[in-house]
């Protein structure tokens, strides 16, 4: 039996599922995940490629229409899971949904900008702009403290 | 002219709760990044820089709406004013009637003798006709000697509470002339106490006259 693997990969767990002949299908519509703390590395692709991205790496992941793009200091990755999966996985003390179409690594907010429209435009490092949208505004500024 | 200065302060109160914006979102900025830099949440929240906007554009909006109506008010005022000011200002108010030959005689009807006599050597006799809407118009009808040859000059001010006006007429004389006539019509003009001042200067005589009303 074949399973998505949302771990680490050197999570103890992963190690057991492969023991017992589970294979990690980045494809398959099984997922096992670790709940709580947020796992360390998640599964991107690049040129068809499998790589397990560093979650500090991340600056930002947006969705554009049905794809995941996972945005980095060196480069995007695709990621085959939905937002909502992913920010189940990643840690909630560093990654914040921001809009529907984009989750952020607030480690990687270089500078707030509000707006007149109650929003906020985030500068992340890299220079990409990332929107907060009025429907997370309210999430945002309680997160942050501001 | 009022709708264009009320159109100009409207844009300008609606600018200025963008500048006042500018302005906080600048300081509120400043403060959010020192938050994200240092991770250090203070006691109390700034509010957001749109909620400032909002207030001060009620605010702004409320303090035009009582400014601009203010203004209206008195530019109304103002207007009233000048109206019965320009009214008073038109100067084909007063026509003026010189002859040597013609006689100005009322021909009854509407006119009332309102006074008459003799001043400073104008024999002169005040004729009014108000209307039920109290426009008046009067008519002076004068006489009076010119000592010699020259230019002389009849000249007739119309003074009352709203404003005055004044009107001359001149003509030439060749010789002396113990009788010139002359008729002055004052037309349509909104009753207000006042003087009605007539003064002729014939050669280098000036004789003045100043009718009540």
């Amino acid at each position: 039996m074949d399973i998505k693997m949302m771990l680490d990969p050197d999570d103890p767990m992963r190690k057991s599922l492969e023991e017992l002949g589970i294979r990690d299908d980045p494809g398959s519509s099984y997922v096992i995940s670790r709940q709580g703390a947020g796992v360390n590395f998640i599964p991107g692709k690049r040129d068809s490629q499998q790589f397990y991205v560093d979650v500090k790496d991340i600056i930002y992941i947006e969705s554009l229409g049905h794809d995941v793009i996972i945005h980095t200091a060196d480069g995007t990755y695709n990621s085959s899971d939905r937002l909502k999966t992913l920010l189940e996985v990643l840690s909630a003390e560093s990654f914040l949904r921001v809009s529907n179409s984009a989750i952020v690594n607030i480690k990687k907010i270089k500078r707030i900008e509000s707006s007149i429209l109650q929003k906020f435009v985030l500068h992340m490092t890299g220079g990409a702009r990332v929107d907060v949208t009025r429907s997370y505004y309210y999430i945002f500024r309680d997160r942050l403290g501001i | 002219m009022v709708l264009v200065i009320l159109l100009i302060g409207f844009f300008c109160a609606l600018l200025f709760p963008v500048c006042v914006f500018l302005a906080y979102k600048f300081f509120y900025d400043s403060h959010t990044n020192r938050i994200l830099a240092s991770g250090i949440v203070p006691k109390r929240r700034w509010p957001a820089p749109w909620i400032i906007y909002v207030i001060v554009l009620v605010v702004t909006m409320a303090v035009f709406a009582l400014l601009g109506s203010g203004f209206v008010l008195m530019v109304r005022v103002a207007d009233e004013h000048g109206q019965a000011a320009d009214y008073s200002d038109m100067p084909q108010m007063i026509d003026i009637h010189i002859s040597e030959v013609i006689r100005y005689e009322m021909d009854g009807g509407r006119y009332e003798l309102i006074d008459e006599g003799s001043d400073n050597g104008i024999d002169y006799s005040l004729y009014r006709y108000q209307t039920k809407d109290s426009i008046c118009n009067y008519v002076i009808i004068a006489e009076f000697a010119v000592p010699g040859a020259g230019r002389n000059t009849v000249e007739c001010g119309y003074n009352t509470e709203t404003g005055g006006v004044r009107a001359s007429e001149y003509y030439d004389s060749y010789q002396a002339d113990p009788d010139v006539y002359c008729m002055i019509e004052i037309e349509d003009t909104m009753y207000s106490p006042g003087t009605i001042e007539m003064t002729v200067s014939a050669g280098d005589e000036i004789s003045k006259l100043t009718l009540e009303i």
